[in-house]
C-alpha cells in the first residue's frame, strides 16, 4: 500500500471513529430490533421456551381478524384528527405569540408546560376531569344544565377525549417551533408588504404561512410519527377501550407481546405499523416535493 | 491529535457498549456480606421483615428491588429477565400468570425440592392448586388473598335491601340500589361494579356455574355455556344501567366515594378501602356470591419463588422464604394488609385466632373453606386478557354476541396451546 493509501485509510478510520458512538447504539437499539422483529414474526415465541417456525401463520391470523383493521383505521383517524388541529392551532398561536412582550413569554410557558409534564401524572388529572360521576368536566357542565357525559367509558366519546388530550399535549410544542419560524422571517419582507398595503390577514396568508412551510413540514412529519406511535396517553386513559375503540397499533402490540406473551404475533403487528409509517412517510416526501416553500 | 481523538472515540464507544449491556451477574458479595436479591412490587417494601432477617443473619445483605407497580409489570420483568439471565435469588411471583412460563424456562427451583413432606402438608390444601404445575410445587403460596363482596351498609339499610348471598341476589340488589338521588334522570349511585382485575372474580364464577375452564396442560375449554351465561349477566347488568359500563379502573374509588353500592374486591384491598371510606359510611366484606349453591373463591395474591443460582444461594434463598412465611414475619405487614394465613398450624396462633373472632373478618376467614386454587397454565394470560376484551365489548354493546366472542377466545387458546 502506498503512503497516500495509508493516509487515506487513517483518515477514514478517524471518520469512522467519530460516527461509532452514534452508529453502534443505532445498530444495537434500532437496526437489530427491526431485523429481529421481522424474523420473529415468522415464529411462535413466548420469550422463554424455544421458538417454533410457523411461516406466515401470524400474518394470516392477523389479517383475518377484525381487530387489526379496526386498529389500523383508528391509527389513521388519530392522524387525520390530531395532526391538522395541532399544526393549525400551533401556527395560529405561534403567530399570536411571536412578539416579545412579557405576556407572550407567560403564554408561551403556559402552552408549552403540558409538553414537558409527565404524561403519566397528567393522565391521572385527565382521568379525574373526565370521570362520569364526580369529574370536574361534568360538574362544570351541570352548572349549565347539561347532563353528564360518560367521556372515557363510551365508544362515541372516548376516541375524541384521547384526541383532545393528545392535541393539548402537542400544541404547545408546535407553537414554540412556529414562534421560532415566524421570528426568523426577515422584518424587511413584512415591512415591504405593509408598505405595499397588505393587511394583517394578507401578511399571514401570503408571507408568513408560505415562509414557515419548512417548519410546517418538519412538524407534520414529527407529529405524524408521534401520533402513530402514541402509547402512554391511550394506555393511561382507556387502555384501548371501550371495545377497542381507542386502540392503536402500539397498544395492540403491547397487549399481545407483553400481556399475552405472543411475541411472534406482536412482531407481526409491529411490522404492519412499520409499513404503515413508511407508506405515510413516502406520501409526505412526495407532497413535500410538490409544494414550493423555499424562502 | 487525530490519533488521540480516534482513541477517545473508541473508548467512548467501548464504554457505551459496556453500560448498554449492564452487569449480568448480580454481585454475590458486597462488603464481605452475601447479597440476596429479592424482587417485589414497588409498594411491597417488607422493611421490618428484611431488617429482622438481616439482624438474625449478620453476614447477609438483602437487596429488595421494587419491580413495577403491579403483578403485570412484575411478570413482564421476570419473563424478560429470564431471557437475559438476570433474575433475582428470590421474588414474589404472581398467581395471575407467568409462573408456568418461568418453570418451563428452567429458571424456577421447585419448592418441593426444598421442603419436607411435613412442611408441604402444613400449607392449606387449596393454596397449592395455583402453584402446582406439571405435578411439581413450583412456588410457595405467600400473600394469599380471596375475592369478597364489599357492601355499603348505609345504602343497604336506607333502602331496606338484604345483604346478597347468591349471584342472583347480587343482581336483584344491584337493581334496587341503582339510584337517582336528586331525581334529575341521571344515575347517581350504581348498584354494582367490578374492578379492573375482573377476570379473577369471573374465573371463580365460571367454576361455580359449572365450567371447568383449565382441566389439564393441554385441555383448556373456555367455550362453555356456563361461561357465556355468566358473561351475559354482566352484559344485562350494564344494559339495565345497574353497573357502569367500562368503568372498572375507578370501581374501588367509586365505592369509597359512595357512588357504587357493591363491588367485588380482594380481602387484601381492605386497608385501602377502609382508608378511602373513612367515616363516610359503614361497609362490610361479605362472602363471595354463590352460583347454583356453589361458592368458589379463586385464590389470589402472590407466592415466593426461588430462582436457580447455586446450591448455597438457593439454600439461603429458601431460608429467607421460610422466615418470610413464618408467623413472626407474616403477622405484621402481610396480615395487616388483609392477606390470609398460609399454614394450617398458623390457624392456631393467637394473632390468627384474634382475626377469626373479629366480627369484621369473620366471613373472610370462614370463606377459606371455599377457596379455589384454579390450575395454572401458560395460556392463563391469554384467557385473562381475552376476558377483559370481551367485557369491554359486551358492556359497550348490549347486542354483542357473547357466545361468538367466547368461541373466538377458544380459538385463540387452541392456537396458543398448539404452538406453545
Amino acid at each position: 500500500m502506498t503512503a497516500k493509501g495509508i493516509r487515506n485509510l487513517k483518515n477514514e478510520a478517524v471518520g469512522i471513529g467519530f460516527i461509532l458512538p452514534a452508529l453502534i447504539p443505532l445498530l444495537i437499539f434500532v437496526i437489530y430490533p427491526v431485523i429481529r422483529s421481522f424474523i420473529l414474526s415468522f415464529f411462535s415465541y413466548n420469550m422463554v421456551t424455544p421458538m417454533k417456525f410457523i411461516g406466515f401463520r401470524n400474518y394470516v391470523k392477523l389479517f383475518s381478524s377484525e381487530e387489526i383493521w379496526q386498529t389500523i383505521l383508528t391509527n389513521i383517524k388519530y392522524v387525520a384528527v390530531c395532526i391538522p388541529v395541532t399544526l393549525l392551532g400551533g401556527f395560529i398561536l405561534g403567530v399570536m405569540l411571536s412578539g416579545k412582550s412579557k405576556s407572550n413569554v407567560f403564554f408561551r410557558t403556559l402552552y408549552f408546560a403540558p409538553h414537558v409534564t409527565s404524561m403519566v401524572a397528567m393522565s391521572s388529572v385527565w382521568l379525574f376531569i373526565f370521570h362520569p360521576q364526580y369529574g370536574a368536566l361534568n360538574m362544570a357542565l351541570d352548572h349549565f344544565g347539561i347532563p353528564p357525559v360518560r367521556w372515557l367509558n363510551e365508544v362515541s366519546t372516548a376516541f375524541w377525549c384521547v384526541c383532545w388530550v393528545t392535541i393539548w399535549r402537542t400544541i404547545g410544542y408546535d407553537t414554540l417551533v412556529y414562534i421560532g419560524g415566524v421570528q426568523n422571517i426577515s422584518n424587511d419582507v413584512l415591512e415591504a408588504a405593509t408598505i405595499d398595503g397588505a393587511t394583517g390577514w394578507q401578511r399571514i396568508r401570503y408571507i408568513i404561512f408560505p415562509l414557515v412551510s419548512p417548519t410546517s413540514f418538519m412538524l407534520f412529519i414529527l407529529n405524524t410519527f408521534d401520533v402513530m406511535q402514541m402509547f402512554t396517553t391511550i394506555n393511561m386513559l382507556t387502555d384501548g377501550g371501550p371495545a377497542n375503540s381507542t386502540q392503536n397499533l402500539v397498544v395492540m402490540l403491547q397487549d399481545y407481546g407483553f400481556n399475552r406473551f405472543q411475541i411472534g404475533y406482536a412482531s407481526a403487528i409491529s411490522n404492519v405499523l412499520f409499513v404503515l409509517i413508511l407508506a405515510i412517510h413516502i406520501f409526505q416526501r412526495k407532497l413535500e416535493k410538490k409544494v414550493q416553500y423555499d424562502s | 491529535m487525530k490519533r488521540i481523538i480516534l482513541i477517545a472515540m473508541l473508548l467512548i464507544t467501548a464504554a457505551m457498549m459496556v453500560f448498554a449491556g449492564g452487569s449480568k451477574e448480580a454481585a454475590a458479595e458486597t462488603d464481605g456480606k452475601t447479597e440476596l436479591v429479592f424482587w417485589t412490587r414497588i409498594n411491597d417494601t417488607f422493611e421490618e421483615e428484611i431488617a429482622a432477617f438481616e439482624a438474625a443473619h449478620p453476614d447477609v445483605d438483602v437487596t429488595r428491588v421494587g419491580v413495577g407497580s403491579d403483578y403485570d409489570d412484575l411478570t413482564t420483568k421476570y419473563i424478560a429477565s429470564a431471557v437475559s439471565g438476570e433474575l433475582p435469588h428470590v421474588g414474589l411471583v404472581s398467581q395471575r400468570y407467568g409462573i408456568p412460563q418461568l418453570y418451563d424456562a428452567g429458571v424456577l427451583v421447585p419448592v418441593d425440592e426444598l421442603m419436607t413432606e411435613e412442611e408441604m402438608n402444613d400449607v392449606l390444601d387449596a393454596y397449592w392448586g395455583r402453584y402446582t404445575y406439571k405435578e411439581r410445587k413450583v412456588a410457595l403460596p405467600f400473600q394469599v388473598s380471596m375475592p369478597m363482596l364489599y357492601v355499603n351498609l348505609d345504602l343497604f339499610n336506607e333502602y331496606g335491601v338484604e345483604i346478597p348471598r347468591t349471584w342472583e341476589e347480587v343482581i336483584e340488589a344491584a337493581h334496587k340500589l341503582t339510584i337517582d338521588t336528586d331525581g334529575d334522570g341521571v344515575t347517581d349511585i350504581y348498584g354494582f361494579n367490578i374492578p379492573s382485575d375482573a377476570p379473577w372474580y369471573l374465573n371463580g364464577m365460571f367454576k361455580a356455574a359449572g365450567a371447568d375452564v383449565i382441566r389439564s396442560e393441554k385441555d383448556v375449554n373456555f367455550n362453555q355455556e356456563e361461561v357465556v351465561a355468566v358473561l351475559e349477566t354482566i352484559q344485562d347488568l350494564t344494559a339495565d344501567g345497574c353497573m357502569p359500563s367500562n368503568q372498572h379502573s375507578s370501581a374501588k374509588d367509586d365505592f369509597k366515594n359512595g357512588s357504587v353500592a357493591m363491588i367485588l374486591n380482594s380481602c387484601a384491598g381492605n386497608g385501602s378501602i377502609a382508608k378511602g371510606v373513612g367515616d363516610k359510611f359503614e361497609y362490610a366484606m361479605v362472602t363471595f356470591p354463590s352460583i347454583n349453591g356453589n361458592i368458589y373463591a379463586p385464590l389470589g395474591g402472590n407466592g415466593l419463588g426461588v430462582f436457580k443460582s447455586n446450591p448455597e444461594m438457593e439454600a439461603l434463598a429458601w431460608e429467607f422464604v421460610q422466615f418470610m412465611t413464618s408467623t413472626e414475619a407474616y403477622s405484621g405487614f402481610s396480615m395487616n394488609k388483609g392477606y390470609m394465613p398460609i399454614t394450617k398450624s398458623s390457624m392456631e396462633e393467637d394473632v390468627v385466632k384474634a382475626r377469626i373472632n373479629d366480627p369484621f373478618w369473620a366471613e373472610t376467614y370462614a370463606q377459606v373453606s371455599h377457596l379455589y386454587g384454579q390450575p395454572i397454565n401458560p395460556v392463563d394470560a391469554t384467557i385473562w386478557n381475552s376476558i377483559n376484551d370481551i367485557l369491554s365489548i359486551i358492556e359497550a354493546d348490549s347486542e354483542a354476541d357473547v357466545a361468538a366472542l367466547v368461541a373466538d377466545t377458544q380459538s385463540e387458546i387452541e392456537d396458543f396451546l398448539a404452538e406453545y
